[in-house]
């Protein structure tokens, strides 16, 4: 565990002690990062990590320490990612606006035709799979940003599984 | 156990959030199902796939960019809640005053409210402590850092939420302005050095927290003053 503990450091923000968000920022802003680039865009990533921790400086006076500072830290970056995914959909009309890394994978056709595949999973779904799969968290932690059960982190987890594998099958195999 | 469930634990299993009652139940269930068994395989192997996926890479410049915007932020909140010129000015009429009172009332954070600019809770006062600097006799050694130690203090009120903001004070470049004239500011004894805010329920505990300032084993004076909210 990190020392002090971000619940601490936090609790220092909201009480006046604005420099300590500094700390809190070196602590997690790769992870934010890397949630902003799975649901939102790569592209927009660095601006909505900004957005994010701006954010926590705006409202750190609703912080009331009864859960975890990550939890608590990457439902705001959820908001911020679907207020942005929102106003790119207002502006472009389209389904999904999550445009994956292309540089990323294309060295890998698999990895590539993945990338796709995500691409076209609706947003709620690459949430749940982003939460469990690169920010390692346990359900408890994915339910506290979800905002759900730990029970319905596991249904909605097996769902999203489920629907990503059939769009990567119709991808692969595109007769009907 | 039915299929819904035993797809449940797969979940689970990805998590790895299996226990041991589970892990046999589940294991139980695959020996003898096989379209779980197919599942399982299929959710596994896609598990293993997105694990490989390589991360948004973030450049240096992009995540300098960020932090230095985030410090500006910092800095402009801090900035941003300057009290009113009078306060000082009925102080003692020889420095202009900057201030930081930061709130912290406790409202739903998706509903932000305006700041209202203070933030004593029910019982509590905001007190002013202006820090007024002790003569410096010609010839003696200029006096030693003491910012560390200063910050330490506002540490220990912010850890038993007494800190509400402060500040330490420039020598130069400061201004006398009134309707009449405006003229650079010259420090002198008695010169405000810096000021803290506080929160206290008395007037005896804001005293008490002034008391354990640094400021006063350095000779200087303390003028502890309560916040009229306007």
């Amino acid at each position: 565990l990190a020392h002090p503990p971000d619940e601490v450091l936090m609790r220092r923000v909201r009480d006046g002690d604005l420099a300590q968000l500094e700390t809190l920022w070196l602590r997690h802003a790769p992870a934010v990062h890397r949630y902003c680039a799975r649901i939102a865009s790569t592209e927009a990533a660095d601006d909505l990590v900004q957005d994010v921790f701006l954010r926590v400086l705006r409202y750190r006076a609703t912080w009331r320490g009864d859960g975890s500072f990550l939890g608590w830290l990457l439902r705001i970056a959820r908001n911020t990612c679907h207020d942005h995914i929102e106003s790119r959909r207002r502006e472009e009309n389209a389904m999904s606006i999550w445009r994956p890394d292309e540089t990323a994978a294309e060295a890998d056709p698999r990895l590539h035709l993945l990338q796709q595949a995500l691409a076209r999973l609706p947003e709620d779904r690459r949430e749940v799979i982003t939460l469990a799969r690169w920010h390692d968290l346990p359900a408890e932690r994915i339910a506290e940003v979800l905002g759900c059960s730990p029970g319905a982190v596991r249904v909605r987890l097996h769902r999203a599984l489920r629907e990503l594998r059939d769009i990567l099958h119709a991808m692969e195999d595109p007769t009907p | 156990m039915n299929c819904e469930r035993a797809r449940e634990l797969l979940a689970a299993e990805l998590l790895n959030q299996l226990g041991p009652d589970e892990r046999r139940d589940l294991d139980a269930h695959l020996a003898s199902c096989e379209s779980c068994r197919g599942e399982a395989q299929a959710d596994r192997a896609l598990w293993a796939r997105l694990g490989e996926l390589p991360a948004a890479g973030w450049s240096q410049a992009g995540r300098n960019g960020a932090q230095v915007a985030l410090q500006q932020a910092i800095h402009a909140q801090a900035s941003a809640r300057r009290l009113p010129p009078w306060m000082a000015a009925a102080a003692l009429a020889a420095a202009f005053l900057g201030g930081l009172s930061v709130p912290r009332s406790s409202l739903p954070w998706e509903q932000p409210q305006p700041d209202t600019g203070t933030a004593a809770r029910p019982g509590e006062q905001e007190y002013m402590l202006v820090l007024l600097e002790a003569e410096t006799l010609p010839g003696a050694p200029a006096p030693p850092p003491r910012v560390a130690e200063y910050s330490g203090w506002a540490r220990s009120l912010a850890q038993r939420d007494r800190f509400a903001g402060g500040e330490k004070l420039r020598d130069e470049g400061g201004f006398v302005l009134t309707a009449a004239a405006q003229q650079d500011y010259t420090p002198a004894a008695g010169r405000i050095s810096g000021y803290f805010m506080i929160y206290a329920r008395t007037a005896d505990e804001a005293l008490a927290l002034a008391r354990e300032s640094p400021h006063l084993k350095y000779g200087g004076t303390i003028l502890v003053l309560p916040v009229d909210p306007i």
